[in-house]
């Protein structure tokens, strides 16, 4: 493991735990996608180096949010990181796609950030808030048979119904993608990074779990719940009119 | 009818490790079980996908890369 993780002067131990993933494990597609560009970005090649800040920034900057307190912090964490990444790249081994070891080499940045600023509640601790509230139903209790019933309880008393017949349009209307819109920003930071990062971007799971350092298990429930309120939000406003 | 071992309450619960393949599979085979025999649940995880899917589409269609870099 050493010197897989090069991460402007910390590393990462080696994590155990069957929650976890091994880095050394995961089927990474960016790898070999990766090498020619790595070269062009080890020779000094500018535009490669540009193409890639134009790649990731935005998002970079939106994970380091969630880690520290003011957009300013954040933006401080994003360029920290980046001057790291150029710092490392001689180092860097490919035994992880580019993307995954740049956002590490950002979470290390953004944690080191975080703990110098004594009013910044760290991404753990957020993360341990959201995790906390697991146990928040996914669909409104009231909408089952109560548990009291001896028949069927915790079974459908008001089924969802199938979006059908001009829900399809009703999805790409202006309305519904506003709400859409607030009902994921209104989502705790960490579930909608991941949703983000799942959703929007298309990472793999395994790719989050590297660069947010959450379990398996806990990205799924952070999902869970992000995708479990949007979807409610918008049946609301579907099963409206 | 509806199947008893699994009720639909669990089943909202289940639907993203359903859908991310990590469902044991004893688990796997009575939630599919379910879908088969219950249209409340066949809806949800309808609309879970179609969620899914929305929120990739307001991505393209609204510029959503800008408005979640700005925030």
């Amino acid at each position: 493991m050493a010197g897989v993780w090069v991460d402007a002067g910390e590393t990462t131990p080696p994590r155990t735990g069957e929650a976890k993933i091994d880095a050394g494990q995961v089927v990474d597609r960016g790898v070999l996608t990766d090498a020619a560009q790595l070269h062009r970005l080890r020779s000094g090649d500018t535009e490669e180096f540009e193409r890639l800040v134009v790649t990731h920034h935005a998002l970079m900057y939106r994970v380091a949010r969630a880690h520290v307190a003011s957009s300013a912090i954040a933006e401080d964490v994003v360029q920290d990181t980046w001057i790291a990444v150029l710092d490392g790249l001689t180092a860097f081994e490919g035994r992880s796609s580019l993307r995954t070891w740049i956002f590490q080499i950002l979470r290390n940045v953004a944690r080191r950030r975080g703990q110098r600023e004594a009013r910044v509640v760290p991404f753990s601790s957020l993360m341990a808030t959201e995790l906390g509230e697991r146990t928040l139903p996914s669909v409104d209790p009231e909408r089952f048979i109560p548990p009291s019933d001896h028949e069927w309880p915790g079974h459908w008393l008001w089924p969802p119904r199938q979006w059908e017949g001009g829900v399809e349009e009703r999805l790409l209307h202006a309305e519904t993608q506003a709400l859409m819109a607030a009902s994921i920003e209104e989502l705790p930071p960490v579930q909608r990074t991941v949703l983000w990062l799942r959703c929007i971007e298309g990472w793999a799971s395994e790719e989050v779990c590297l660069a947010l350092e959450i379990s398996a298990a806990n990205q799924r429930v952070l999902l869970h719940r992000a995708r479990s309120n949007v979807r409610g939000s918008l049946e609301a406003l579907l099963e409206e009119s | 009818m509806v199947p008893a071992d699994m009720k639909c309450q669990e089943f909202v619960e289940l639907v993203t490790d359903y859908m991310e393949d990590s469902l044991p599979a004893a688990t796997r085979a009575d939630f599919k079980a379910h879908i088969l025999e219950c249209d409340g649940c066949g809806a949800h995880l309808d609309q879970m996908r179609q969620t899914m899917q929305a929120i990739g589409d307001l991505a393209v269609t609204c510029h959503i890369r800008a408005w979640f870099a700005i925030k």
